[in-house]
C-alpha cells in the first residue's frame, strides 16, 4: 500500500514538473504581435568615404543599412538608417532606439545600390538565409540612385516604398517578362554551375518607380543590365511566358510594317547543345522559341486579313524578334554572365570532370548561339 | 454492494405467496396506495391511486366486481386481462408498475390498470433536421419501443428486458435485430448492463457513463439519439441499441468517434449534397477546437505567418488591448460559454434577450472599449459557430473543453504547444474503445468500405456493406447492382 501511494505522490511531482516545464518555456521568446517591429525592408550602400562621425578610414568596408518598418497605421514607415559591418549589427543599433523589438519575419525585400552590389552581395544575403524567420520570397532588387531617399519616400500608389515595391515587383512577374529575383532564386542560381543569378533594377522617377531592367552577376557581383525595353527577350530565353505583352517597332530599313503590338502570348524555350566545344572550337547552342499571341495593334503596309501576307508579317516578327534576342545574348556574353542558364545544358552534355575544368564564363562568352524564332498569330482582334 | 438486515429480509419473503396482509405490510405508510373492497363478492384490490387510470379501474375493477358474487368473480379473474401471480416478488413489482393487484380468497392477479403518461410524441428539440422524420424519442420507454417496432416490421427484432437501480427499478431495453447484429456482443452489452449496481438511473446519458471502458474521458463513448429514424438505421447497421425509461435518448452501440459528426439528414439529401455536409462538419470540428487556439499561437510567436496587410491591422487592434493575447482568448471564450449557458438554462423567451445584449456586448462594444481585439471576436465566434454544426450536442460540448486546453497549450508553446495538444487528442482518441471496438474506426483500423460512409456520403449503391465495427454476420446490406 505505501509503495502504491509513493508511486502515486511521485506520478503526481512529475506531472507538477512537467506543467511548470511547460509553463516556464516559451514565455522568453514569446513575440508578441503588437511589441515587435517587423521590417520590410533593408536597403544596403555602400558607405561613403565621408558619411559618420568616425574617421574616414573607418568606413571603407563599411555598409550603410537602412531599414523600414511600417506603423500600424498602413501609410506610414519608420525609417533607420546606420553605418555599419554587417545588418545584424545595424540591427541592434535599432533596436537601442526603437520602442519595440525589431525582427526580421515580415522583410519583404532587400534592395542594393549599384554601388555596393558591384562588389558582391552574398555575404549580406547569407546572413538574411541564416535566419529562419526569413522566407525565401523575399525580393532581392538593385536600385539605381538615392536608396535612402526611394526608402523614405511615400509614393501616390501604394504609399510606402516598401509596399509598392512588393506589389510591383508582384505585378510585373505575373505578367511574366521578369523573372523572379527573390532569395531563393539567387541563392539557387548562385549555388548552381551553368547559370548566374539575375535581380530587377528599379529607379525612381518623378512620381513613381519604374522597373529599369534587368541586373546581370558574376557570381555575386553585379556587371551590368539588360535595359528594360529588352526584358521581355530576355525572359523569352530564360524560360517559358505565360500571358506576355510585346510591342514591337520595326526599324524602318528591312520591314514593310512600322509597329505593332503582340498581346497575351506565350512563349517557350527549347535549349539545344550542338557542339560543347574544346580547345579552339567554341560550343555551339540553338534556342528556339515559339511564339502564340494576338495582335491587336499594327501600323504598316500588310493586310492582316489575307492569310498569306499574315505569315509574311509572322516572319517579320520572328526576324525581329531574333534580331533582339541575339542583341540581348551579345550583352550576355560580353558581360560574361549566363543568367539564361546555358551552361546548364553544355553541363550535361559533357562529362562532369570535363566540365570542372572548363572555365564557363569565358566559354559563355565565344559560345555561338542561334536563335530561332517560332511565331504564330492566333487571332487580330475583333476589327476586320 | 452493502445491504441492510431488513433488506436481505425482504429478499427472502419476496419468494413467498402473496396475501393481502404481506401487501399491506410492505406498502406501509404509502399513502396514496388505495385499498378496494368489493363486499358482494369478498374481492380486495390494491393500486397506486395516481398510477392508475379512471377508465381502466372502471373497465378492469369496478364494472366486474362492483355487483358480481364470488362464483362470477372467480370466473371473471381467470380470463384475460388478468393474470395470476405465485410470488409476493412479483406482486410487487406489478404494483409499483401500475398494476392493480387483486386478492380472492387466497390467490392473487395482476390488472393493468396504468394510465398512460408523459407527453405525446413531439419533434426532437436537440436535434433537428429539415428532409426527413419528424419524430422523436419521449420519456416513456413503451412509446418509444413502439416507435421502433413501427418502423422495423420483423420477428427479428429482439429486445432484451432489464431493470436498473436497485431503488429505481429503471426499464432497460435492449434492441438487436437477430442475426445482423453480434450476439457475442449482445451477451457482452447483457452482462454489462446486468453487472450495473446503482440506486437509480435517470436518464440514457447518465447510464451510458455506467457502462463507459473510459470513464475519464472527455469524449462521449455511446451515440445517443432522440431520432427514431437514427436508431433505426443503426439497428439495421448491426448493432445494439439500448431503450432505458425515462429518457428520450436511445443510445446505441458500438460507436465510433465519426458517428458524433453523421446526421439522418445526410442520407436524405442527393449523395453530393451529403458529402459535401459531412466535410463540413469535419471542418467545423478542426475550426472548433484549433481557430483560437491557432490566433493565439501566432500573435503569440508566429508573427511570419501573417500575411503583411493583415499583420498591420491586427497590430492596430492588437495595440489597444492590455492583455496578452492567451488571457485575452481564455476572456472571449468564458464570455461565450457563459452566454450560451445562460442561454441554455433561460426560458427561451429571455434567452432571446440574452443573445442580443450578449451580440451588442461581445460584438462591438468589448472592442471598442479595448477589451480584445476584433480579429480575435471573428475567432471565437466562428469557433462557437462550427461547434454547433457538430449535430450531436454532447460531442460538441466535449470539444468546446478540448478548446480551452488546446488555447493554453498554444499560448505557452505557439504552433508547438497547438501540435502537442492535437497529438494528445489524437493519442486519447486512439485508447477509446467502445464495446471492444477502437474509437478511431474507420482510421484505425482502417477500412476504406467504412471511409466511403463516413468521410464522405457514398451514393446508395456504393454502401453495400455494414459497418465493419459491428462485426454483423451478414455484412451486405445493399444487393442492388448500380
Amino acid at each position: 500500500m505505501r509503495s502504491r501511494a509513493a508511486g502515486k505522490l511521485s506520478r503526481f511531482l512529475a506531472l507538477l514538473l512537467a506543467l511548470l516545464m511547460l509553463m516556464m518555456t516559451g514565455c522568453s521568446d514569446q513575440r508578441i504581435i503588437e511589441k515587435i517591429g517587423f521590417i520590410r525592408t533593408i536597403g544596403l550602400q555602400a558607405a561613403a568615404e565621408d558619411e559618420g562621425e568616425e574617421e574616414e578610414e573607418e568606413n571603407t568596408g563599411k555598409i550603410k543599412v537602412t531599414i523600414s518598418i511600417p506603423k500600424t497605421k498602413e501609410q506610414d514607415v519608420i525609417v533607420y538608417s546606420t553605418v555599419s559591418k554587417t545588418i545584424r549589427q545595424a540591427i541592434k543599433v535599432f533596436d537601442l532606439q526603437n520602442d519595440r523589438k525589431i525582427v526580421n519575419g515580415q522583410l519583404r525585400q532587400i534592395v542594393f545600390d549599384t554601388a555596393l552590389s558591384r562588389k558582391g552581395i552574398w555575404k549580406y544575403l547569407d546572413t538574411l538565409m541564416r535566419d529562419g524567420s526569413v522566407g525565401n520570397r523575399v525580393h532581392v532588387v538593385i536600385a539605381e540612385g538615392d536608396l535612402n531617399h526611394m526608402l523614405s519616400r511615400n509614393f501616390e500608389q501604394s504609399g510606402p516604398a516598401g509596399e509598392y515595391i512588393d506589389n510591383l515587383l508582384r505585378t510585373e512577374r505575373r505578367m511574366g517578362d521578369v523573372p523572379d529575383s527573390n532569395l531563393y532564386t539567387f541563392l539557387r542560381d548562385y549555388k548552381d554551375d551553368g547559370i548566374e543569378p539575375s535581380a530587377s533594377i528599379l529607379k525612381e522617377t518623378g512620381n513613381s518607380l519604374i522597373v529599369n531592367g534587368i541586373a546581370l552577376f558574376q557570381e555575386d557581383r553585379y556587371v551590368g543590365k539588360i535595359d528594360a525595353e529588352e526584358k521581355i527577350y530576355f525572359g523569352m530565353l530564360l524560360g517559358n511566358i505565360r500571358a506576355g505583352d510585346m510591342f514591337l517597332d520595326y526599324p524602318d530599313k528591312d520591314f514593310v510594317s512600322e509597329d505593332s503590338t503582340l498581346m497575351r502570348f506565350n512563349s517557350s524555350r527549347k535549349l539545344k547543345v550542338l557542339s560543347v566545344g574544346g580547345g579552339a572550337q567554341p560550343p555551339k547552342e540553338k534556342i528556339s522559341l515559339k511564339l502564340t499571341g494576338t495582335l491587336l495593334e499594327y501600323n504598316g503596309g500588310l493586310d492582316l486579313e489575307s492569310t498569306a501576307e499574315r505569315h509574311q508579317l509572322e516572319d517579320e516578327i520572328e526576324k525581329f524578334v531574333q534580331l533582339k534576342c541575339e542583341a540581348v545574348l551579345a550583352t550576355m556574353k560580353e558581360l560574361k554572365s549566363d543568367a539564361i542558364g546555358v551552361g546548364q545544358h553544355v553541363r550535361n552534355a559533357m562529362p562532369y570532370a570535363a566540365w570542372k575544368r572548363l572555365d564557363w564564363p569565358e566559354e559563355f562568352a565565344r559560345s555561338q548561339i542561334e536563335v530561332h524564332v517560332d511565331v504564330h498569330i492566333k487571332s487580330f482582334g475583333k476589327l476586320q | 454492494m452493502d445491504k441492510s438486515g431488513s433488506a436481505e429480509a425482504d429478499a427472502t419473503a419476496l419468494t413467498d405467496r402473496p396475501s393481502l396482509q404481506k401487501i399491506l405490510e410492505h406498502f406501509k405508510d404509502c399513502s396514496d396506495m388505495t385499498r378496494r373492497s368489493f363486499s358482494s363478492c369478498g374481492v380486495e384490490a390494491v393500486y397506486f391511486t395516481f398510477l392508475a387510470g379512471n377508465d381502466e379501474l372502471l373497465r378492469d375493477l369496478v364494472l366486474p366486481f362492483a355487483d358480481a358474487d364470488p362464483q362470477e368473480a372467480a370466473s371473471v379473474l381467470y380470463r384475460p386481462p388478468y393474470c395470476t401471480v405465485e410470488t409476493l416478488g412479483e406482486c410487487i413489482e406489478g404494483i409499483l408498475n401500475g398494476h392493480a393487484a387483486i386478492f380472492l380468497e387466497d390467490r392473487a392477479w395482476l390488472a393493468d390498470v396504468a394510465r398512460s403518461v408523459g407527453r405525446k410524441i413531439e419533434q426532437s428539440e436537440t436535434e433537428t433536421v429539415i428532409a426527413g422524420p419528424h419524430d422523436g424519442f419521449v420519456e416513456n420507454w413503451t412509446e418509444n419501443l413502439a416507435v421502433i417496432r413501427r418502423r422495423l416490421k420483423s420477428a427479428k427484432l429482439k429486445t432484451v428486458m432489464l431493470s436498473v437501480g436497485e431503488v429505481s427499478k429503471t426499464k432497460v431495453v435492449l434492441l438487436y435485430l437477430d442475426g445482423i447484429a453480434n450476439p457475442a456482443l449482445v451477451d457482452r452489452m447483457t452482462r454489462r448492463v446486468e453487472s450495473i449496481e446503482i440506486d437509480g438511473v435517470y436518464d440514457a446519458n447518465m447510464f451510458v457513463q455506467l457502462i463507459d471502458e473510459n470513464p475519464n474521458s472527455v469524449f462521449p463513448q455511446f451515440m445517443t439519439t432522440e431520432r427514431p429514424d437514427a436508431v433505426t438505421s443503426k439497428l439495421l447497421g448491426g448493432r445494439i441499441a439500448c431503450i432505458v425509461d425515462g429518457s428520450p435518448s436511445v443510445f446505441s452501440t458500438p460507436t465510433s468517434f465519426f458517428d458524433f459528426f453523421a446526421s439522418p439528414d445526410d442520407y436524405y439529401q442527393r449523395w453530393l449534397l451529403g458529402t459535401a455536409l459531412r466535410m463540413l462538419r469535419i471542418l467545423g470540428f478542426l475550426i472548433t477546437i484549433c481557430f483560437t487556439a491557432f490566433y493565439v499561437a501566432i500573435t503569440t510567436f508566429h508573427y511570419e505567418m501573417i500575411p503583411h496587410t493583415m499583420l498591420l491591422n491586427l497590430t492596430e487592434s492588437r495595440s489597444k488591448v492590455p492583455f496578452p493575447p492567451l488571457i485575452e482568448a481564455l476572456l472571449m471564450e468564458t464570455t461565450i460559454e457563459l452566454l450560451r449557458e445562460a442561454g441554455a438554462r433561460l426560458p427561451t423567451k429571455i434567452g432571446q434577450t440574452i443573445g442580443i445584449v450578449g451580440g451588442i456586448v461581445i460584438g462591438q462594444a468589448a472592442v471598442q472599449a479595448g477589451f480584445t481585439s476584433n480579429i480575435l471576436i471573428i475567432a471565437v465566434a466562428t469557433s462557437a459557430i462550427a461547434s454547433f454544426v457538430i449535430p450531436s450536442y454532447i460531442m460538441s460540448a466535449s470539444l468546446r473543453l478540448i478548446r480551452f486546453g488546446l488555447i493554453i497549450l498554444a499560448g505557452i508553446l505557439g504552433n508547438l504547444g497547438l501540435m502537442m495538444g492535437i497529438a494528445l487528442v489524437i493519442i486519447q482518441l486512439a485508447g477509446i474503445t467502445n464495446l471492444g471496438a477502437s474509437y478511431l474506426t474507420p482510421v484505425a483500423p482502417a477500412n476504406l468500405a467504412d471511409a466511403i460512409d463516413t468521410f464522405v456520403r457514398g451514393p446508395f449503391y456504393a454502401l453495400r456493406k455494414r459497418p465493419s465495427i459491428a462485426q454483423s454476420p451478414n455484412p451486405v446490406k445493399v444487393k442492388m447492382k448500380k
